[in-house]
């Protein structure tokens, strides 16, 4: 035991595998996925992949935070890790725990044959070691680098920034039984935000940084044309300058983002709707907003889209 | 230019405005850390320089690390770039490009460009975070600090606010007497027994306080208290691991980054810098609403929301009852702080404040926080 003893994982060299050579070729890869980047987000992933460092990744709720990641990890080839922040999360959710039930069968298996040491060490071996999203994002084999996705991590209690600040700056664990663990390979890290504290400097300090704003009118017209083939562009046009009404409307509590917006087009689509109407509107808005509040508002004003000129 | 005054490259150019580009940041009171101009240094090897596009993205993604401070960047980016159209006047090659490579820190090259500092010539969209008026020219906004007998004062105050705001249980556990059974603990503690299970180790839920929001006027009418409310503005923030500071006259914009980088003297002198005051006037219902909708994210049930203001509003009264009912809802209580509040025949009758009324929890003076006995609100509900 002692954290000072090195393991042998974590002797191989770490590699990058960045075949990207511009910012546009991440932007076209991800397009591919069926994710529009805009070229400060492309150029956020290009030098992430690039530097070899984590992405801090800022915005409204609903803005396709949590996609790209899902988008990278299908345009790599890597398997996605996510780790979901809450409050009370800690290192036995994220990095690792020890089996504890097998730990106990075998002390008892073990303890007349074994000495204390010895027993010891084998207890706390790799055998009964349960790897957590971090660990298994580290110590992964597949020939491509991992994404690992730390999701909402304002969610997370400030003590648990503490616990990233080793794994994101030098991508190694230390785990004071085994000794510490090197990652094989860097795996590309998307921590996203939402804002709703924020986040310690160490943290942000080891992290590139980018932020996401609620798309334009045209930019989410693309993504509905992606996302949901059949809609038709003047359906999709429509559907996109409504959503666009309901972000500008003061009263919301809650505004609708791109995921809200893809699930209403997709509702509208199963109910064979070509063009919006009160009527559809108002039996459909339930998709778009998600505040008990927010729907009594709307309700009470006249949903009907705008009319052009 | 090289001291042995050799002919410069482009590369050795670029690497120049880029060091310059970071000390002109730092001029302006945004300081870079080595870090991060190491990694900008990376960032500009590994993209085209030749795109003055690429460069600008790659600056924000290594030396921002919020929205404003993007914006920051960006408009720093505009103005220190301004004029130099890369992509015309480097013809580089991709050798050229990849010899770039970080330096040390050096003095400042020559400042920005200066075809744009004329005297008859408005800046543009300059650096300081608080550019809160489009129309009102912004003037300085000088704080002097508050000697450290009322800093230790206010300080004091804080802490017994702090108090007797509610807390709250968390979700975190903590080792404790009580609660659950911890099994982790439990097994490394039998462990020095022989495997035998001596007793057994428990945790608890730890409990959090709540979290402090604070809105802070900096308009002309404020100017006589500033420095006084940024003391208490910087105990605020110091005190509770979970705050935010945002300074609004006509706009709102956050500054907790400023508040909470320097301790008291050196966050006074820097803001004091950093922030511009918009002349024209304060609307506070439509600061409230422009807090609500770009910065209501932060707000939660657990959130205490702190207005420093003395309710003196340019624009119409009726927004900020409307304003602060909407804000009421989403946070636990509302605490105004007023500079009034202990003058003699003070009476909450200047329109915002009068609105504010019906909504705020309490209605509270500075010297309640300077004062060692329990808070005398001049109002408190809940």
């Amino acid at each position: 035991m002692g954290a000072s003893e090195p393991s042998e994982r974590g002797e191989g060299p770490m590699t990058h595998h960045v075949e990207w050579t511009t910012p546009g070729d991440v932007a076209a890869t991800l397009l591919d996925q069926g994710y529009l980047a805009d070229p400060d987000l492309a150029m956020a992933i290009y030098l992430s992949g690039r530097l070899g460092k984590p992405l801090l990744i800022e915005g409204e709720p609903g803005c396709g935070k949590t996609e790209l990641a899902k988008a990278l990890a299908g345009a790599t080839g890597g398997e996605l890790i996510r780790l979901q922040c809450f409050e009370g999360l800690d290192a036995r959710s994220a990095l690792y725990d020890w089996d504890y039930p097998r730990q106990l069968l075998a002390i008892r298996l073990y303890e007349r044959s074994e000495s204390p040491e010895q027993l010891e060490k084998e207890v706390f071996s790799e055998r009964f070691l349960l790897r957590r999203p971090l660990l298994r994002a580290l110590g992964g084999e597949a020939p491509q680098r991992p994404v690992l996705l730390i999701d909402e991590v304002d969610r997370a209690d400030e003590e648990f920034e503490g616990l990233l600040l080793e794994v994101l700056s030098d991508f190694q664990v230390t785990i004071p039984e085994m000794g510490t663990l090197r990652a094989r390979q860097i795996p590309w890290v998307i921590i996203t935000s939402n804002r709703t504290r924020d986040l310690s400097d160490a943290l942000k300090r080891r992290c590139l940084y980018a932020f996401v704003e609620y798309p334009d009118t045209a930019k989410e017209v693309a993504i509905l044309e992606r996302r949901v083939p059949g809609l038709g562009n003047a359906f999709a046009r429509e559907i996109a300058e409504f959503v666009e009404r309901m972000r500008r409307e003061p009263e919301l509590a809650k505004r609708p983002g791109v995921a809200e917006t893809i699930d209403w087009a997709t509702a509208l689509l199963a109910l064979r709707r070509t063009e919006l109407d009160g009527e559809t509107i108002a039996a459909t808005l339930g998709f778009l907003v998600k505040d008990a509040q927010d729907l009594q508002y709307l309700r009470s004003k006249s949903l009907a889209p705008a009319t052009p000129g | 230019m090289t001291a042995s005054g050799a002919a410069v490259t482009p590369a050795a150019r670029l690497r120049e405005r880029v060091t310059g580009f970071v000390a002109f940041l730092g001029q302006h009171g945004y300081p870079v850390g080595t870090g991060a101009e190491v990694d900008l240094a990376r960032a500009v090897d590994s993209i085209s320089v030749l795109e003055r596009r690429q460069l600008r993205s790659a600056c924000g993604v290594t030396l921002a690390r919020s929205p404003e401070e993007l914006r920051f960047v960006n408009a720093a980016f505009d103005r220190y770039f301004s004029g130099s159209d890369l992509s015309v006047e480097v013809p580089w090659t991709g050798s050229e490009v990849a010899s770039l490579r970080p330096r040390a820190r050096t003095p400042p090259p020559a400042g920005p460009p200066p075809r744009r500092d004329r005297a008859d010539e408005p800046p543009p969209v300059v650096i300081p975070l608080g550019t809160y008026s489009a129309s009102a020219p912004p003037s300085a906004h000088p704080l002097d600090p508050v000697s450290d007998r009322e800093v230790r004062r206010l300080r004091h105050g804080v802490r017994r606010f702090r108090r007797e705001t509610a807390t709250l249980p968390g979700r975190t556990n903590d080792p404790s007497h009580r609660g659950r059974v911890d099994l982790r603990d439990t097994v490394r503690q039998s462990l020095r027994h022989g495997g035998e299970w001596v007793d057994l180790r428990r945790r608890a839920p730890r409990s959090t306080r709540a979290e402090f929001v604070v809105l802070w006027d900096i308009s002309g009418s404020m100017r006589e208290h500033d420095s006084r409310f940024f003391a208490l503005v910087h105990a605020l923030e110091s005190l509770s691991r979970r705050s935010r500071v945002f300074a609004f006259s006509t706009k709102v914009d956050e500054v907790t980054e400023d508040v909470r980088r320097y301790g008291y003297r050196r966050a006074t002198a820097m803001l004091g810098r950093r922030l511009d005051r918009a002349d024209g006037g304060t609307r506070i219902g439509g600061s409230l609403h422009d807090f609500a909708e770009r910065y209501g994210a932060v707000l939660s049930a657990e959130t205490t929301l702190i207005v420093l203001s003395d309710g003196w509003d340019l624009g119409e009264s009726e927004p900020v009852a409307v304003e602060l009912e909407r804000l009421r809802r989403r946070v636990r209580r509302i605490v105004w702080v007023t500079p009034y509040t202990r003058r003699p025949g003070f009476r909450p009758e200047v329109g915002a404040l009068r609105a504010a009324l019906e909504q705020v929890d309490a209605l509270l003076g500075p010297e309640d926080f300077e004062s060692r006995w329990p808070l005398r609100p001049f109002r408190f509900r809940g």
